[in-house]
Parts: structure tokens; C-alpha cells; sequence
């Protein structure tokens, strides 16, 4: 019995010193306006999502899974400043700049034309030199979003391009899931807007062309020559080998967690995804068994998904009986 | 089935017809030793410290209670005839759910789905019983203490029926809880089969008095009420002459 008081005991003491709060955390130093328009993000009726011309939208060469919703990228930029070349990761960003996620489902994905429903904004704001989250989650009547900062869960349902009918328990994440993936080094960083990742051709207002070179134009980035960073390209080009497209799906979905500073890290995980790292520096052989274990039991990713990425699981599992 | 009604009802009366001699020779040691099932009907409340009430508004709106069990060990010692101390290491799955919702895919085509929420947790009870009637076969009982609850598991689980059969899809999710505290009153009665076995049954509810959810501003507090069934064994000693 007295064990029993002892244990009850530390527990209360041990509860009650992880009691920190959110504003203790990296991400919420910032106050966000209530609605999402008070960012002016877009022209005319908001759920066409048609963005205004300071907001510049851009694409990745291999995207998060995000249990298949649509996203739409967007980067906002105070006049006049640029964004600076490192090397071949994150460049940095001035003070001011504004990275927009907005997620979406088409009712139809085959028939885009039958309408979306919008469920959330997420944005990246840089103040004062540090990173901050936000979390907007868009009304039924699609005109605006308000800000919301624990998560929750919601039912979409939509009908897939083979024509099957998709229900999902779609997980609208907290400020503490998003700075959970966006922490390194105890600061918050983007995950999606590497060089290396926006080293792609894109669709611009001018046609297709590189982003980077795109971007340079737009003088939004300063010059240099986009040949000297590696694209990470499209994990679903079957044309590439399996070892790059693999190693791009393990970047894009993984490497946030999984790397030197990253939320994995801190857990004494040394397995590190990144495009760069080399096999034997990513430990990926060692640990494939564990890798396909956690993908299939859907215990990883950690957060952001409550459905497999079948696809991505069977890319990952044949790329490991490659390098055994 | 009933084969096995049969001999659970023969036992119960050997052992209530036939075992009364040792009344008088034995007397029941301190501590008991349990069998613990309950089902349980669990909610959640929501308290709000955001900049905007939305998250709690559309949760209040949208998520409803569901039901649940808990199972387990069970000790008690008796501190006198009146008074026992007791204690137990059970597992509790406490749930809620949203409201089925329609899902309208065509005019003339729609289906529902609900998301449900599975908190499990191990559960230390401490808690002091009062027996009303500790004399008697039919022991009139009341209680109240704390819950510690540790070892957390939040499960999602999406129920869809898009054809007429219902699919469940499972999500392990990982939001940092913590150990919960709970209140917990109960009254009931306790039936003495023999000296040594006695069949329980009590009607309990549990109040959260911590949040699964510390670190959050829209913090989430578990209540279950529940109807539960033990079987106690106390050992005998032999009564001094």
C-alpha cells in the first residue's frame, strides 16, 4: 500500500513539472490576426484561391505526404528583399517573409471542375528574426478562415481519380504538432522550401521554366547559378532509379524529424534522410527493418497523416531489398 | 451458453448451500484479491484558454459520449469491519465520438462516418470503503478516492459506411498525453458467497481533475460512469478457539 501512495505520488510530481505552456514553445512568440484575410492573401472570392500578386506561388520537387489533399504553396516577401543562397538546403529568408500551406480536397478528383472544400491555412511568419506557426481553419461557407490553435479532427470525404469513394479522418494539427516536424535545433525552420527542392521546372505566369531562375527574376532570390545545388526530384517519376526516388520520398517525409538537430535526433534516433546524406552516413541499412515496420504499422510518420501512403510504403520497401 | 449457465449456477449454490461450517472455523484475513470488469459510459469536457473559442465550439458541437470498459486486479485491505483501503492495477479504455455525419457524394447518394477517440491508460485506484452492513450476506457499500492513470495510448479510430456496411480504419496518434488524476465515488453491494468469495457490483463515476491535454490551450477532461462486477477472494486463517 505504502508503494502504491509512492507511486501516486511521484506521478502527481512528475505531472505537474510538464506543465509548460504553449507560449513557452518556439513558433507562438507572435500574435496572428483572428481571420485568415487579415493577411490578404487572396483576390476576389477566397476559396478560388487565386493569390494576390505579392504572393508568389511556388512548387516542390517531391511533396509531404498529407493523407492526398491537394496543397497550394505560396511565399511572400517584403518589397525589396531577397532570399539568400547558403547551400543546397533552406536559403535564408528576410525578416517578414510569409510561407503559406493552404490544404484541400477536390469533391471530384478526376473532374477538378466539381468544386474543393478548403480545410485549413497554415502559415510561417518571420519576425524578429524567428519563425512562427499559425493554423487557419476555413469556414463552410469557404470565405474565410480563423485561427485556431489546438487541433482537431474532421470527416472529408471526396471521390478519388480511379472514381472510389474516400472518407478520412482528417487531422487539423495543433501549434505543438507543427513545431514538433518544423523544430531544429530547438528553433523553428520550414521544412518544404529548400533549394535543392525548388530546383525544379515549374509552371510560371511566363511558362515553364526553373524556379530558381524564376524566382531570380522575380528578384526574390539572390543570383547564382542553379546548377550548383542538386534538385531533388519527383519520388513518382518512374523514369529515375529507385534509389532517388526513394531517398527524395525519405527527404521530403521523413528528413524534417529525422536529421542532425531534428525531433528524432533529440530522441537518440541516429537514422538521418536527408537527399544529401550518403547511405552509410544515413543508416538506413540498419535500420531497414525497423523502417518498414513503423511505415506499415503507421506508426510514422509521427504526425500529419491518419491513412497509409500506400504508394510511398511500396517505393520504400523495394528500394530496401535493393541495398540489403 | 447455457451449458455454461448451468454450471455457474450449481457452483453458486454449492458454494452458498454447503460451505456454511466454516463460518464458524475460519476468519477472513486482510487482504482480498479481486476480479475487476466494467462497462462504462465516458465523456469529455472542454475548457478553453485560446484567443478564439472555435476549436472548442465545433468539438462541443461535433463530439458526443461513447461507450467503453475497464478491467482488472483488484486489493483491498481491510483497515476494520467498517473501513477497507482499496487499490488495483486496471486497464481503462475510455472513448467519445463525433456525431455520425452524412456524407453526400451524389443528390441521390449519401453515406455517414464518425471518428472516434480511444484514450487507454492503467489505472491505480486508491480509495477507503465504507461497508454499511459489513455483518450481513448482502453488504451495502460506499467509496470515494483517486485514480492515478498512467501508461497512455490515444488511438483514432474512422468508422465509414459508404455501402452499406460499416469499415474501420485505425490512427495511432501521438499527442503527448500525461498521467491523469480522476475522482471517483461508487456505491454498491458486495454478496458473500462463501467466507472466502465474494460477488461485487457498484455504480461509479470518475471526474478528471487533469486534462489530457496540459500543453494545450482547449484542454480535454475524461469522466466515465460506469457499472462494474468483481469477484473477491479473501483468504481464511483459522479462528482461535
Amino acid at each position: 500500500m505504502k508503494n502504491i501512495l509512492i507511486v501516486s505520488l511521484l506521478g502527481l510530481l512528475t505531472f505537474s513539472s510538464c506543465q509548460d505552456r504553449l507560449s513557452d514553445l518556439p513558433g507562438v512568440q507572435m500574435s496572428f490576426p483572428q481571420q485568415l484575410s487579415g493577411y490578404n492573401i487572396y483576390q476576389g472570392n477566397p476559396s478560388d484561391l487565386i493569390p494576390n500578386p505579392d504572393y508568389h506561388p511556388f512548387e516542390l520537387g517531391s511533396t509531404l505526404f498529407a493523407d492526398f489533399s491537394e496543397k497550394q504553396r505560396l511565399i511572400k516577401l517584403p518589397a525589396g528583399t531577397q532570399m539568400k543562397k547558403v547551400d543546397q538546403g533552406l536559403p535564408i529568408f528576410p525578416d517578414g517573409t510569409i510561407i503559406v500551406k493552404t490544404f484541400f480536397y477536390y469533391h471530384d478528383k478526376s473532374v477538378p471542375a466539381k468544386g474543393k472544400r478548403i480545410i485549413e491555412t497554415r502559415l510561417l511568419v518571420k519576425q524578429g528574426e524567428q519563425w512562427n506557426v499559425a493554423t487557419y481553419l476555413w469556414d463552410g461557407s469557404q470565405t474565410d478562415a480563423t485561427l485556431v490553435e489546438d487541433g482537431l479532427n474532421t470527416t472529408v470525404h471526396y471521390v478519388d481519380e480511379n472514381g472510389a469513394r474516400q472518407v478520412l479522418a482528417y487531422r487539423i494539427p495543433s501549434n505543438r504538432e507543427c513545431v514538433t516536424c518544423h523544430s531544429s535545433k530547438e528553433e523553428l525552420t520550414p521544412i518544404g522550401p529548400k533549394l535543392r527542392n525548388l530546383n525544379v521546372t515549374a509552371e510560371t505566369p511566363s511558362g515553364a521554366t526553373n524556379q530558381i531562375t524564376y524566382f531570380q527574376d522575380l528578384g526574390i532570390l539572390d543570383h547564382f547559378d542553379p546548377s550548383t545545388v542538386s534538385a531533388v526530384p519527383n519520388f513518382k517519376n518512374t523514369n529515375l532509379p529507385l534509389n532517388i526516388r526513394a531517398r527524395a520520398y525519405l527527404d521530403i517525409n521523413c528528413a524534417h524529424c529525422h536529421r542532425k538537430g531534428g525531433f528524432a535526433a533529440a530522441s537518440n534516433v541516429d537514422l538521418f534522410f536527408d537527399y544529401e546524406a550518403s547511405l552509410e552516413a544515413s543508416n538506413i541499412k540498419a535500420y531497414s527493418g525497423d523502417i518498414i515496420n513503423q511505415l506499415n504499422s503507421g506508426s510514422m510518420p509521427l504526425l500529419g497523416t491518419s491513412v497509409l501512403d500506400e504508394e510511398g510504403i511500396e517505393l520504400i520497401k523495394e528500394y530496401l531489398n535493393t541495398i540489403q | 451458453m447455457k451449458s455454461y449457465l448451468l454450471f455457474a449456477t450449481l457452483n453458486f449454490l454449492a458454494f452458498t448451500g454447503f460451505s456454511q461450517s466454516e463460518f464458524a472455523t475460519t476468519t477472513p484475513k486482510r487482504f482480498s484479491y479481486g476480479l475487476y470488469f466494467s462497462p462504462n459510459l465516458n465523456y469529455r469536457t472542454l475548457t478553453s484558454n485560446a484567443t478564439n473559442n472555435l476549436v472548442k465550439a465545433t468539438r462541443d458541437q461535433e463530439e458526443i459520449a461513447d461507450f467503453g470498459f475497464r478491467a482488472g486486479m483488484t486489493f483491498d485491505y481491510r483497515i476494520s469491519k467498517k473501513i477497507d483501503l482499496s487499490s488495483g492495477l486496471i486497464f481503462s479504455n475510455r472513448t467519445f465520438r463525433t456525431r455520425s455525419k452524412r456524407l453526400v457524394w451524389s443528390k441521390s447518394n449519401a453515406s455517414e462516418a464518425f471518428i472516434s477517440q480511444l484514450y487507454s491508460y492503467v489505472d491505480i485506484p486508491l480509495k477507503v470503503r465504507y461497508n454499511i452492513s459489513p455483518d450481513q450476506k448482502l453488504n451495502w457499500f460506499v467509496s470515494g478516492g483517486a485514480n492515478l492513470a498512467f501508461l497512455p495510448a490515444h488511438v483514432q479510430r474512422n468508422h465509414t459506411n459508404t455501402s452499406g456496411t460499416w469499415k474501420v480504419s485505425r490512427d495511432r496518434l501521438n499527442t503527448m498525453l500525461s498521467f491523469l488524476f480522476l475522482a471517483e465515488i461508487e456505491a454498491g453491494v458486495a454478496y458473500r458467497l462463501t467466507p472466502a468469495f465474494t460477488l461485487r457490483s457498484s455504480l461509479y463515476f470518475q471526474h478528471a481533475l487533469t486534462s489530457t491535454n496540459p500543453n494545450f490551450n482547449t484542454r480535454e477532461f475524461l469522466y466515465s460512469g460506469g457499472f462494474s462486477v468483481g469477484l473477491i477472494f479473501t483468504p481464511q486463517k483459522e479462528k482461535k478457539q
